[in-house]
């Protein structure tokens, strides 16, 4: 860029608050660290509502799989229905203590942004991101769910790359 | 200097998402912090709507919404004539954080990114960085909002400021109505 296409550059500072600004604080931009552990005690209140709803984001899944399964010709919709769940489902659970469902949340929405028309064997990879999302649900694996939760990623990472989209 | 629940009950923070379960969450957390006034909106249309009927002090906003989703709201905010307020400090919400996704929000005029899943300190580190600390706005030909080079990354393009921005007093500059204030660099 030559200086004959420079503009010139208008600065604008916008202003705080005045009311907001703590008269006799450190100039440093702190966290308050009581606020901070107050609203982690209420999302961890919140784990049972996020146990219902999901269950209802996995029932919407199996209801879109059934329909790509019975209308293989029309499964497009249903397969990006089930991936626009996954990315709610990858968008919530480690918010409520379940990385585990924004892990396979975030390899299901992935994996079915790739298909258009899923073959037998690529939605047999979807169905097992479903299956798994269930069993972290029905058996409460919370955090990194331990060894089951370990087998889970590595069968579900292996079975997408065998079964690339 | 911190927020606190005090200064938090003065805030009005508008939710833009269409995800109810998310605005659930969201406003547990605000609440926490000690937000009163808190407002929603099911995407960018509905938030001009909102905003045009009240003032608020942070736009949190999720990228993935119809009819107008979270970036070409942005966009609008700060470059529409008809923007209530192109100076509001906005929150870019997404459970996509790809790299390409944070220069996206970032060149159309987002203040901060936030990634979902939605953890309360990062929530708490945005909202204080965009009440507490206030980046300047700088527009250009091709751009208007918060600098982006406020993390001092490299910066490819020429330096076209002339001199370095500066404590503006009250008889400095052009004070306007939304609480600014104007200066060509």
């Amino acid at each position: 860029m030559t200086d004959a296409d420079r503009d010139d550059v208008e600065i604008f500072e916008p202003r705080i608050r005045d009311d907001l600004v703590e008269p006799n604080g450190s100039d440093e931009i702190e966290m308050d660290m009581e606020a901070l552990a107050e609203a982690e005690a209420a999302v961890a209140a919140l784990r049972d509502n996020y146990l219902v709803w999901v269950r209802d984001d996995l029932a919407a899944m199996e209801a879109a799989f059934g329909a790509a399964v019975a209308d293989p010709e029309a499964d497009a919709e249903p397969i990006a229905s089930i991936g626009a769940v996954a990315h709610n489902v990858k968008g919530h659970g480690a918010s409520f203590g379940y990385p585990l469902m924004t892990e396979v949340g975030a390899s299901l929405s992935a994996y079915c942004r790739e298909l258009v028309h899923a073959s037998g064997a690529q939605l047999a990879v979807v169905k097992a991101h479903i299956d798994a999302l269930k069993a972290i649900i029905e058996n409460d694996l919370s955090g990194d769910g331990g060894e089951t939760g370990a087998e889970l990623v590595t069968l579900l990472r292996d079975a997408v790359a065998s079964r690339k989209g | 200097m911190a927020l606190t629940s005090e200064q938090f009950e003065q805030l009005t923070v508008l939710i833009v998402e269409d995800n109810p379960h998310t605005v659930g969450l969201l406003s547990r957390i605000l609440r926490s912090f000690g937000v009163r006034t808190i407002a929603t909106a099911t995407d960018g249309s509905d938030a001009f709507s909102v905003l045009r009927a009240r003032a608020v002090d942070v736009i949190i906003c999720d990228w993935n919404m119809r009819p107008l989703d979270g970036l070409r709201f942005v966009r609008l905010m700060r470059l529409s004539p008809d923007s209530p307020n192109p100076f509001v400090p906005i929150i870019m919400l997404t459970a996509h954080a790809e790299a390409n996704r944070v220069e996206e929000a970032r060149d159309a005029g987002a203040n901060e990114f936030l990634a979902k899943p939605i953890s309360p300190a990062t929530l708490l580190s945005r909202l204080t960085s965009v009440v507490l600390a206030p980046r300047e706005f700088i527009k250009t030909k091709d751009y208007f909002g918060p600098d982006r080079r406020r993390q001092n990354r490299p910066f490819g393009g020429p330096e076209r400021r002339r001199q370095g921005p500066k404590e503006m007093s009250a008889d400095d500059g052009e004070a306007s109505a939304d609480g600014t204030t104007r200066r060509t660099a």
